[in-house]
């Protein structure tokens, strides 16, 4: 290995020689980048808005059971926020949210799709555990469905107690979902309803 | 002359390629859920963000599944890199550092009842993070040689040959090495010059 700053820069005077031999010294010093690993020869596949589909006609409760089945299946990070009221939720399939580096690591939500009716409507239930409570006026948190460089289409606002409790709202939205949509929850400041303000979970 | 079989040949893409398109665009393109500009944003920075997980966590296996989580991290949060507050590599980094800062600190409450007692002369954590911080700036900063100049850079530094080696190996002239070699420590000079000081 050439580590010789003399014999690789042998016509060069002054203070321009010793700015050469600084970054001489950096290189030295900064060494080669690490081959990957054969684990890390490829991407893993990026984390998808994938839904996993529940079997047809299942209530709540069942819809409960298939998300823990879900989520033991699919490492974890299932919300679902059914309490076990009397207010049936048919949901067909659950999607799950992770943090972004703007929220806090242990902020999660998930979203319980129900069946699309006549018109094409359907309900969501969304579970957000995790995000902090908002102090400003006028600022809320919003769901929004993102469908590639399109349309960033909004699916509902909500607010939180606090990142202690868990916090399930219902939208109903009429939007297609397909593949390669994303949800992304963000922070919006008062004034900011068109776009997505701060963007703090993310499937 | 030995190491020269085992070299790549001098006309291979380096790894990440230098495709043209910013890391900005790329984390735009991302935040859209394009995977092919995932999987370009992968083949560019697998190799400093590894670099970086190595020197901070001195753990192979660790190491490797921060750079798995950096990349899903980069994947849920590339909507979040404002373009205007400056450009991809920066707020890469910062990304990469605190899945690499987590998976530290898992670490330490998982073996803190067996931490040494006595400080050793090993460098610290703050050390190891200046020391991986300036050697990501030092990769960037080659990466954006132009081809000519990181070939010969990579070569004289972190190949093992000597520059005469060099010379017979990319079918030059010694003096064509000499010069090449100035004029690109003269280049990272200036993008480095803030790590110079």
């Amino acid at each position: 290995m050439t580590r010789d700053f003399d014999e690789l820069v042998d016509d060069v005077e002054g203070e321009e020689r010793e700015r050469l031999r600084r970054v001489h010294d950096l290189l030295v010093a900064a060494g080669p980048l690490p081959e990957l690993t054969q684990k890390l020869e490829h991407p893993s596949a990026p984390p998808t808005a994938d839904i996993v589909f529940f079997p047809k006609r299942r209530h709540a409760a069942a819809a409960v059971a298939a998300a823990a089945i879900a989520a033991a299946a699919f490492g974890g990070g299932y919300l679902v926020g059914h309490s076990g009221g009397g207010d049936e939720f048919a949901a067909q399939g659950v999607v799950s949210l992770q943090s972004t580096v703007n929220a806090p690591e242990t902020a999660r939500a998930s979203i319980e799709l129900g069946e699309r009716d006549a018109a094409g409507n359907f309900q969501m239930a969304v579970t957000v555990a995790g995000l902090p409570k908002l102090k400003r006026r006028f600022s809320y948190y919003r769901l929004w469905l993102k469908k590639g460089e399109r349309a960033t289409l909004p699916c509902g606002d909500f607010v939180v107690e606090g990142p202690e409790k868990r916090t399930t709202v219902r939208f109903t939205v009429s939007y297609k979902v397909d593949p390669g949509d994303r949800w992304i929850v963000a922070y919006q400041p008062p004034g900011e309803h068109e776009e997505p303000g701060r963007i703090l979970l993310s499937t | 002359m030995q190491a020269i079989a085992a070299l790549p040949s001098p006309t291979d893409a380096p790894p990440g390629g230098h495709d043209g398109v910013s890391d900005g665009d790329l984390l735009r393109r991302i935040a859209d859920g394009d995977t092919a500009a995932f999987e370009i944003l992968y083949r560019r920075y697998a190799r400093p963000v590894f670099g970086l997980a190595l020197r901070l966590l001195r753990d192979r296996s660790r190491a490797e599944d921060a750079v798995q989580e950096t990349f899903a991290a980069i994947w849920r949060s590339a909507g979040s890199y404002r373009p205007e507050r400056g450009p991809g590599a920066p707020w890469l980094y910062a990304v990469a550092r605190n899945a690499i800062v987590d998976r530290a600190r898992a670490r330490r409450e998982q073996t803190f009842a067996e931490a040494p007692d006595e400080p050793t002369a090993a460098p610290g954590p703050a050390e190891r993070a200046e020391s991986a911080y300036v050697s990501w700036r030092v990769h960037r900063a080659v990466e954006g040689l132009p081809d000519h100049e990181r070939e010969l850079v990579e070569l004289a530094y972190w190949s093992g040959l000597s520059q005469s080696e060099i010379a017979e190996f990319l079918d030059i002239p010694l003096g064509t090495v000499k010069t090449r070699t100035r004029s690109a420590l003269a280049h990272l000079a200036d993008v480095l010059e803030d790590d110079l000081r």
